[in-house]
């Protein structure tokens, strides 16, 4: 991707989350005491709200003007090989984002030793494993060893998942 | 005083002391390593179990935890970019990228070596000069500590090279807004918390370190790794590298070690600064005052800029027991918790402890010493095993740093809300990471933001909304004037570059 595209989708992202977090910031509710105050709790977020504002605009400003000069011709366009690449890294990471997701969602059903050889073992299927058995062992060994020493040496608490106790 | 150095080296020095501080450096270092099982978690741990034993060997054994843990700690951060705890976050800046052109092993050596050496300098420093620091401790207001936290983001220019000024500026934006989330401890308002309640106490640091710097650095590298070519992911294999360094590289760190090291100490010595700032403070100032061919390493590997923040790091923990051991105010959590530990043996830190109880007062001081010198000796000869974690193949190492952050966060709040941000946070690091957007600009947003804000508060509170304190309090002004300083540096050089 060209670099001032990058600066100017960049600098559109920080535009847009400093103008709703602005926004967002002067509807901060304040206490009647505190409000009469120099500085209160909208101050910083409004400030930053300001600076980010500024700095995101200036991001885009030269970029923009580049593009515009240039005429939208680009040096090195994306090449079809290059494009399915980009796709299917894409998807894995996109399984991946999934894949955390649902061990946040299974954690507590399953319970942390099923939940986590899950992810382990899924995130090398996701990564190209082809084995089954050695990945399923590795992932299981690994979670069992933690939680011994999480659980049984240091005391701490670990779902052992409600499923199991209908 | 010569009468309790004498006890205290002798209470150290007993087989079974000694017995506890290499079993805490030990259990320290495994404990550190492991995603939000820091220094605090690490000693906590340990209070049940020297309720059994005698306060000095107890305190010793935390003393060496202590010490494993920040050692541990730098090492994930070097390793798979995973900053278990704030005081090493600027290790990863260079520690990481060090790792990833193949000379992870040169990295943890310099780490361990910079450590020994902020601990020693540290230990000295406690030694000798502890009644007297005090004083520095107190003088210290919230405005000087306001000009401290600003003098910490000038490490943001680190980040600013090539055309990255503007973006490193955005991402530390980002970060002070991140900090702005949850209540305000001041005034009791609640921010940006969309009515969940899990976010009423704000986000943590672990969960932003995790999702930014270890998630998204896995995601980053899925993503980049089937584009790589095959001579890179040769490369990217052979990761161990040399161990030893060469006469030019200490050469090179050994100042920056020597002066980051004092740095750190008084940094530490201030209840509340503690080693992040110290860590922080000290990256910038070498990066500001290294020649301009050196400058340019900032940030992609450079041995000075990972030294600094290790030795730091190390001498800020020492510094922080200063303010602890002498007027029993403890300056970080990790002393709060040792303060916790010390009033469970019935003993009252404050100015009567090396007088009460010179034995415990010199003991801990010395046991630290030695810690220091055990985890050299324990650390340097297991870092090509340590290294070896890097030789795990991709697709089982990601699957892996993905479990650790994910029950690292996990552990730290037993909230899985938690989780469900951290996806989020990956997701939007991993955006922002195709985009070039550097990430340290964020943590030392997010780290300093929360301190900025209620130092400044403070400080206007106390002036009576006025801004003088900026230039009326001598402190307060000098560090704004080295702040200054720092960031003109290197303007400067380029102006008197071009003249030249």
């Amino acid at each position: 991707m060209n670099q001032d595209i990058k600066n100017i989708i960049g600098g559109c992202f920080f535009l847009a989350l400093s103008i709703i977090y602005g926004i967002l910031a002067s509807s901060i509710s304040l206490f009647v005491v505190g409000s009469s105050q120099l500085f209160t709790a909208r101050t910083i977020p409004l400030a930053l709200s300001t600076i980010g504002t500024v700095c995101s605009f200036f991001l885009i400003l030269p970029s923009f003007i580049r593009i515009l000069r240039t005429r939208f011709t680009y040096s090195h366009p994306i090449k079809k090989q290059e494009h399915s690449n980009l796709i299917s890294l894409g998807k894995s990471v996109a399984f991946f984002l999934l894949l955390m997701t649902a061990y946040a969602l299974l954690f507590q059903i399953l319970g942390f030793i099923i939940a986590s050889t899950g992810l382990i073992y899924a995130g090398t299927r996701i990564l190209g494993e082809r084995k089954i058995i050695q990945p399923l062992m590795i992932s299981f060994g690994i979670v069992m060893g933690f939680w011994l020493l999480i659980s049984l040496f240091l005391d701490i608490y670990l779902p052992s998942g409600w499923i199991w106790g209908i | 005083m010569w009468e309790g150095i004498l006890t205290g080296l002798s209470t150290a020095f007993t087989p079974f002391n000694l017995l506890m501080v290499i079993t805490g450096c030990v259990a320290g270092t495994f404990i550190g390593l492991l995603p939000g099982l820091g220094p605090i978690t690490a000693i906590a741990l340990m209070i049940p179990i020297t309720f059994d034993m005698n306060p000095s060997s107890g305190l010793i054994l935390m003393a060496g935890v202590y010490y494993g843990a920040i050692f541990g700690g730098s090492t994930s951060s070097i390793l798979i970019n995973a900053p278990g705890v704030a005081g090493t976050v600027a290790t990863t800046f260079d520690g990481y990228p060090l790792a990833q052109k193949g000379l992870a092993g040169k990295a943890l050596t310099v780490a361990a070596y910079s450590s020994f050496f902020g601990g020693t300098v540290g230990a000295i420093l406690l030694f000798i000069a502890s009644p007297a620091l005090t004083h520095v401790a107190t003088s210290f207001q919230s405005a000087d500590y306001f000009a401290l936290m600003i003098m910490g983001l000038t490490a943001v220019a680190a980040f600013s090279s090539k055309g990255n000024f503007l973006k490193s500026i955005l991402m530390t934006v980002l970060g002070l807004m991140l900090a702005t989330i949850g209540t305000d401890l001041s005034t009791g308002v609640q921010r940006f918390v969309f009515g969940s309640i899990s976010l009423v106490d704000g986000i943590s640091f672990l969960l932003i370190a995790m999702a930014t710097f270890a998630i998204g650095e896995v995601l980053f590298n899925i993503y980049n790794g089937e584009n790589m070519t095959k001579p890179q992911k040769t490369t990217m294999k052979r990761k161990l590298g040399k161990l030893r360094l060469s006469k030019e590289e200490f050469k090179e760190i050994t100042p920056t070690m020597g002066r980051s090291s004092i740095l750190g100490f008084l940094v530490g010595v201030l209840p509340g600064a503690g080693a992040t700032i110290a860590s922080f403070l000290a990256y910038g100032f070498e990066r500001s005052i290294a020649p301009k061919e050196k400058q340019k390493k900032f940030g992609s590997g450079s041995l000075r800029g990972l030294a600094a923040p290790e030795t730091a790091n190390n001498a800020a923990s020492s510094g922080a027991f200063v303010p602890l051991l002498t007027l029993g105010i403890p300056g970080s959590g990790t002393t709060a918790v040792m303060l916790g530990a010390l009033l469970s043996f019935g003993i009252q830190p404050g100015p009567r402890l090396y007088v009460e109880h010179p034995a415990i007062f010199w003991s801990v001081i010395i046991s630290m010493y030695i810690g220091n010198i055990i985890l050299l000796i324990l650390n340097l000869p297991l870092i090509p095993y340590i290294a070896k974690l890097l030789n795990i193949p991709r697709k089982y190492l990601s699957p892996l740093i993905l479990f650790f952050s994910l029950i690292g966060v996990y552990l730290v709040s037993f909230n899985i809300f938690d989780m469900y941000l951290m996806v989020i946070l990956a997701l939007l690091s991993f955006f922002l990471r195709i985009l070039e957007f550097p990430m340290p600009p964020l943590m030392l947003g997010f780290v300093l933001g929360g301190m900025i804000e209620e130092n400044l508060r403070r400080a206007l509170q106390v002036n009576n909304n006025s801004f003088s304190f900026l230039w009326e309090r001598p402190i307060t002004f000098t560090l704004l004037i080295v702040t200054v300083f720092l960031l003109t540096i290197p303007l400067l050089r380029r102006v008197l570059a071009k003249r030249s």
